[in-house]
Order: C-alpha cells, then sequence, then structure tokens
C-alpha cells in the first residue's frame, strides 16, 4: 500500500496544482525522490499554506471587486 | 384586517434612519440589525490564511466605526431594495395573511417578508443571487471590522467600499444646487477620505502626504514674485499692443476732424454764442454746462481738451475690449482660477491695506518702525536725520523726510500683497498635495486586485523560501537510501488539492466539538477521503498525544476551518510517524450520505 497523501505522484500533483512559479515548482520536483517521511510531511505543510493562499486570494480578489463596484 | 405595524420592536433595532426613504442626510446606525444568516465563509474568530503573514497596526476605534457605518448603510441599502421587491412580487400571499400590502414603512415590510421566509429565499432562489451574495460580501466584510484587529483583506475591501462611496458623495456634491447639502456632503468626504487615508497607510506603511508633499515643490517669495512681475508684464504689453492696434485708426480719424467736424460729430447740441456788452465773450454751450471764454483761443483750448477727453474713452474702450476677449479665450477653469485668486488676494490684503493707509505720516511711522528715531545733525542742526536700525538716512527738509516715509509705506503695502500672493501659492500648492494624495488613494480603492496579488506573491515567496533554505542544507541521501525511498513512495496517487479543500469545507462533517461524537466521522472521513484508515484506538491513542504532548485542543480548533485542517493534519502526520496502515489509492466503498455540515 502506498502512502496516497505523501507518495511521489501525489506530490507531484500536488506541486503542480499550486500558484508558484515554474522554477520553483521544477525545485521542488527535483528534490522529492530524496525526500523521507519527515521531510515530505513538511513539504506537504508547505504545499497546503500555498493552496490555501490561493484559495483565499481568488475569493479576495473577486470579494474587494465586488465590494468596489457594487 | 391588515395586523398591526409594531414599531420599534427589537428585531428592529439599528434600522435608524437609514431605513427611512428620501432622508436627506446618511446617519450613523449604531445598533447593527440581530441577524446576519449570511456570513459563509468565515468561523468564529478566524481571519484568513496571509493574517499569520500580515501583521497589520491597529486601526483607530473611529476608522472601525466610521467602515462599519458605511457598510451597515449599504447593507440596509440593499437589503430594502430586496424586501420592496419582496412585496410587489408576493402580494397575495401578503394580503393573505393578513398584514399590510399598501405598507411604505420598511422596518415593518421587513419583519413581514421575513416572517414570510424571504430570507430563505433570498438565500436560495437564483434570481437573488446578486443580492444575497452583495449582502454576503458586506455583512462578512462588517463582521470582519467589528473585531478587535480587521483582516489584511477586508481592509483593502475597505478602501474600495470608501472609494466607492466617496465617489457616490462627490456625484451628490455635482449634482446639488444646495449649499448646505454640498457643504454637509463636503463634509462626509473628508471624513471618509481621512479613514480611507488611515487604513491605506497603515497597511501600506506609506505616508501620502510626505509622498504627494515631494513631488510638488514648496514656492518660494522670490519665485513667486517673479512670475506675478512677469505675468503683469506680458499683459501690460499684450494690452499696450490691442490698445494701439485698434485705436491707431480710431484717433487718426479724430485727429484729422476740424473744430466744426468734431464738435458736429460729438456734440452736435453744443453752441457757440457771444455775451457781454460788446459781444466779446464766447459762450460754449454744452447741455446744461456753459463755459465762458475770453478769446477764441481760450475756446480753441477747450474743444482740444474735449477732444483729449475723446481720445482717452477710445483707449479706455480698447482696454477694456482687451478684458473681455482675454477673458473669453480663458477656459472656464483659468476663469474659476483667476475669480479666486483676486478673491483670496482681496481678502488677505484688504484691511491690512486700509490699517496701512490710514495712520498719518508719523503715526505711520512708529506703528510700523517702532524702533525708528529721528533726530538733527550738523553744525546748525538743520538736517534730519531718520534712523530705522540698519537704515540711517539724513534729510534737508521736513518734506523730504516725508516723501521718505510716505515711499516706506508704498513698501510696506507691497510687503502686503506680496506675502499674500505667496500664501495664494501655497494654499494652491496644499490643495495640490490634497489632490494627489486623493488621486493615489482613488488608485489604491479602484485597483486592489494588482495589490493583493501582489501581497499574496509575497507571502507565498516567503513561504518558499524558508523551506527552500531548509531543502538546500539537507545532506543528499546514498544510494541504498534512496532506493527504499523509490520503493516506499511509489504507486498511484491523487491530489491532495482536492482532498485538503474537501476537509477545509468540512464536507460531510457534521462536527460536534467533543471528540467520543467526531471520532467515528473523522475516523470514516479520514478513510473514504484521503485513504487512511486508523483503527478507533490508534485514534484515541493519536488524540491523547495532540492534547497532551502537542498542545492542539481539538475543541478549540473543531470551530475554525483551517484550525480544523491544520489539527487534522497534524493528526494524520502523527499517525504515519506510528506507521499507520494506508489503504488504497481511490476509495472504493461509497460513501454514506450526511447532511452538509453548516458553517
Amino acid at each position: 500500500m502506498t502512502n496516497i497523501l505523501l507518495n511521489n505522484k501525489s506530490l507531484e500533483m500536488f506541486i503542480q496544482t499550486v500558484g508558484i512559479d515554474q522554477e520553483e515548482k521544477d525545485f521542488m520536483l527535483s528534490k522529492l525522490p530524496q525526500m523521507d517521511l519527515e521531510e515530505r510531511m513538511k513539504l506537504f505543510d508547505v504545499l497546503k499554506e500555498i493552496y490555501l493562499l490561493d484559495l483565499e486570494e481568488e475569493k479576495a480578489v473577486a470579494r474587494a471587486k465586488r465590494i468596489r463596484q457594487g | 384586517m391588515a395586523k398591526k405595524q409594531e414599531k420599534g420592536s427589537e428585531f428592529f433595532r439599528g434600522q435608524g434612519e437609514a431605513g427611512k426613504e428620501g432622508g436627506e442626510t446618511r446617519k450613523t446606525i449604531e445598533v447593527l440589525e440581530p441577524e446576519t444568516p449570511w456570513t459563509q465563509d468565515l468561523l468564529g474568530e478566524e481571519k484568513s490564511v496571509i493574517d499569520n503573514y500580515e501583521k497589520q497596526a491597529s486601526l483607530s476605534t473611529n476608522s472601525k466605526k466610521t467602515v462599519e457605518s458605511v457598510l451597515t448603510e449599504e447593507i440596509y441599502q440593499v437589503r430594502n431594495n430586496f424586501v420592496k421587491e419582496y412585496f410587489a412580487s408576493h402580494e397575495n400571499e401578503i394580503q393573505e395573511k393578513g398584514y399590510d400590502v399598501k405598507s411604505q414603512d420598511l422596518g415593518y415590510m421587513y419583519k413581514v417578508a421575513s416572517e414570510m421566509g424571504a430570507l430563505n429565499e433570498l438565500k436560495k432562489d437564483k434570481k437573488y443571487k446578486e443580492q444575497f451574495e452583495r449582502l454576503d460580501d458586506l455583512a462578512a466584510l462588517r463582521m470582519d471590522f467589528q473585531s478587535e484587529n480587521p483582516s489584511w483583506n477586508g481592509r483593502w475591501q475597505a478602501i474600495g467600499a470608501l472609494g466607492k462611496r466617496i465617489e457616490e458623495l462627490s456625484q451628490e456634491e455635482t449634482g446639488s444646487k444646495d449649499e448646505k447639502k454640498i457643504k454637509e456632503v463636503r463634509a462626509e468626504i473628508s471624513r471618509l477620505s481621512q479613514v480611507r487615508k488611515e487604513i491605506a497607510e497603515k497597511m501600506t506603511g506609506r505616508d501620502l502626504k510626505k509622498e504627494a508633499e515631494k513631488t510638488i515643490p514648496v514656492p518660494s517669495i522670490e519665485q513667486v514674485i517673479n512670475a506675478k512681475n512677469k505675468r503683469e508684464e506680458k499683459e501690460k504689453n499684450e494690452r499696450k499692443e490691442y490698445v494701439t492696434l485698434v485705436t491707431d485708426g480710431r484717433l487718426y480719424g479724430l485727429n484729422r476732424l476740424s473744430r466744426n467736424e468734431f464738435l458736429n460729430k460729438y456734440y452736435p447740441e453744443a453752441k457757440i454764442t457771444t455775451s457781454g456788452i460788446l459781444r466779446k465773450r464766447i459762450v460754449f454751450i454744452r447741455g446744461d454746462s456753459q463755459q465762458i471764454c475770453k478769446s477764441e483761443e481760450e475756446l480753441n483750448n477747450h474743444i482740444i481738451a474735449l477732444k483729449v477727453q475723446e481720445k482717452q474713452k477710445v483707449i479706455n474702450e480698447a482696454g477694456i475690449e482687451w478684458y473681455k476677449m482675454r477673458q473669453e479665450q480663458m477656459t472656464p477653469e483659468q476663469r474659476e482660477y483667476e475669480k479666486r485668486h483676486d478673491q483670496f488676494i482681496k481678502e488677505q490684503t484688504e484691511t491690512k491695506i486700509n490699517e496701512c493707509d490710514h495712520p498719518i505720516i508719523r503715526e505711520f511711522l512708529s506703528q510700523y518702525y517702532p524702533e525708528a528715531k529721528i533726530t538733527t545733525s550738523g553744525m546748525l542742526r538743520r538736517r534730519i536725520v531718520l534712523d530705522i536700525g540698519v537704515l540711517k538716512t539724513d534729510f534737508k527738509s521736513e518734506e523730504e523726510l516725508n516723501r521718505f516715509i510716505l515711499s516706506l509705506r508704498e513698501q510696506e503695502k507691497q510687503k502686503i500683497m506680496d506675502k499674500a500672493e505667496l500664501d495664494w501659492h501655497l494654499s494652491e500648492r496644499e490643495k495640490d498635495v490634497m489632490k494627489k494624495m486623493e488621486a493615489e488613494l482613488d488608485q489604491m480603492s479602484d485597483l486592489p486586485e494588482g495589490a493583493i496579488r501582489e501581497n499574496y506573491r509575497k507571502v507565498k515567496t516567503e513561504v518558499i523560501r524558508k523551506h527552500r533554505e531548509m531543502l538546500i542544507k539537507q545532506e543528499p541521501k546514498n544510494a541504498e537510501a534512496l532506493k527504499a525511498l523509490e520503493k516506499q513512495f511509489d504507486g498511484s496517487g491523487r491530489n491532495p488539492a482536492e482532498m485538503i479543500e474537501k476537509a477545509y469545507n468540512r464536507e460531510g462533517l457534521e462536527l460536534t466539538g467533543e471528540w467520543k461524537d467526531d471520532r467515528e466521522q473523522i475516523g470514516d472521513f479520514l478513510k473514504e477521503e484521503w485513504g487512511l484508515d486508523i483503527p478507533e484506538k490508534m485514534m484515541d491513542k493519536l488524540y491523547r498525544t495532540m492534547t497532551t504532548k502537542e498542545k492542539q485542543i481539538y475543541q478549540n480548533e473543531y470551530k475554525k476551518r483551517i484550525g480544523f485542517l491544520g489539527w487534522l493534519l497534524r493528526f494524520v502526520f502523527l499517525a504515519f510517524s506510528e506507521g499507520v496502515e494506508v489503504v488504497s489509492a481511490k476509495p472504493e466503498t461509497k460513501r454514506k450520505t450526511r447532511k452538509k455540515a453548516k458553517p
């Protein structure tokens, strides 16, 4: 059985989803195969944080526009 | 019979003036409406993720209250419009239930609409989508501004909301002719603008006034006077050129006229007769006036004087023509500027110039040059010496001294005029500074998207930077370890982004905050949505570790979206560290359906 949250494929998908520069993504992808469980958990935390910021950013932009325009 | 309209019930506290139609001035609503059924994305005291990274200076109570009242007014506006729409489309039902369908009292109308389930319709019916969304936005932002420290995003939104309100007020100001109303509107714009400035400056750490001041130089007295002299000189020359141009022909014609031609043209009613016993006196009669001349020469001189008067009239008329032409050539803004300038100079100088002109010569000297001393010198003490500090002058006579004092008076008056001119330019500069600052604030109100995205980018970069530094520092693993890792983390995958979103939105979870009640739900969620199978005993063990060692208290965190997600991830990671077995990548069993959790 594989760890569905932290295996290579899942984390690759996660890296590609978040809104950061491709250069940063490539760096993370290059380091991923060498990461052990602890390191993957840390990476996951970072990606989770960025993903939440992504979601929040879209909401914030939409709401700011709506509030301004009325 | 229509049901009695209940006014002042607790339900409508805070409806206040904003609920009335056609109110001249908007008033602050102190008590907020008792229910806000429309805050979808906030739970408890939680703010946004970005607030963990963006520490904001606290806002003044006045700013928070002002934003709150602007939002409250708008909430009432949207809600009142909805209520009116609801009344119009539910007329029969309202009547059937015995309510007064003709009522115009918005408080009453809102109560009736609420009792008839209008709020549910507002929430669910697609035709009210925009109104609901707007109420949700406004209510969420207002809730944010009721908290101790409004969020980073909320502050941006408030700058936008204030910008919108300022724009509306500016339109009101432009459209109004009522002086009192204009004054009130201007005061309100200025008040809101101050608040907008405070929020913007605290958010960005900028000093917008100083920035604007840097771009507009402070005029010096020399610059102002030079510019004024140049302008006046230029105008004088233009006027002279124009007057010469248009009067040349007219004056030439006038000069060429003989005495009789001149009199016939300009004084056709004039008569020349003689009087006296010997009829030696020549009388020039013009209307009621008579000029008695002793000789023909005297009469000629008198007529020449009249000709000079006529010539002066021609020149004066040309001067007026030039002035009118100059006015016509000006843009309305230039005319307005000149009018305001002249008014300002008049207000600043009139009294002072009068005060300066009023005293007799010696009084003037003692008032304006109190240090001045007048003595005499010379062998016969005939010379008069005036000593004004740095200036010591002697005069041959009293008259000469007086003429000098009069010239000092002229200088003093010029100083008053020059000072007023400088003050005018300084006040205009202050206005330009304020305008520039307002334009900057308007831009901040209009373009929050760029600023919001830029800040999120900055925060994300910072989050990555720390992690990147940590990765760079790590020792490379040997081939054997890499092979083991490859094997350990091989296999098909699933994008964790979806899994995170489900946990953030608590899809299928109805949490109570009690571990015993929630454990099963969380266990099912992890198994079905995240592909993790954690036995109950292990869950309890992990829960205890979380509470005692990790100090992550479930009862606190479950109340917040981000808090719960963070807690859940830590819980799962602890399970990984304990070697909990994972199940398949894609859950094969279909989840039992639960009602969607209410936030």
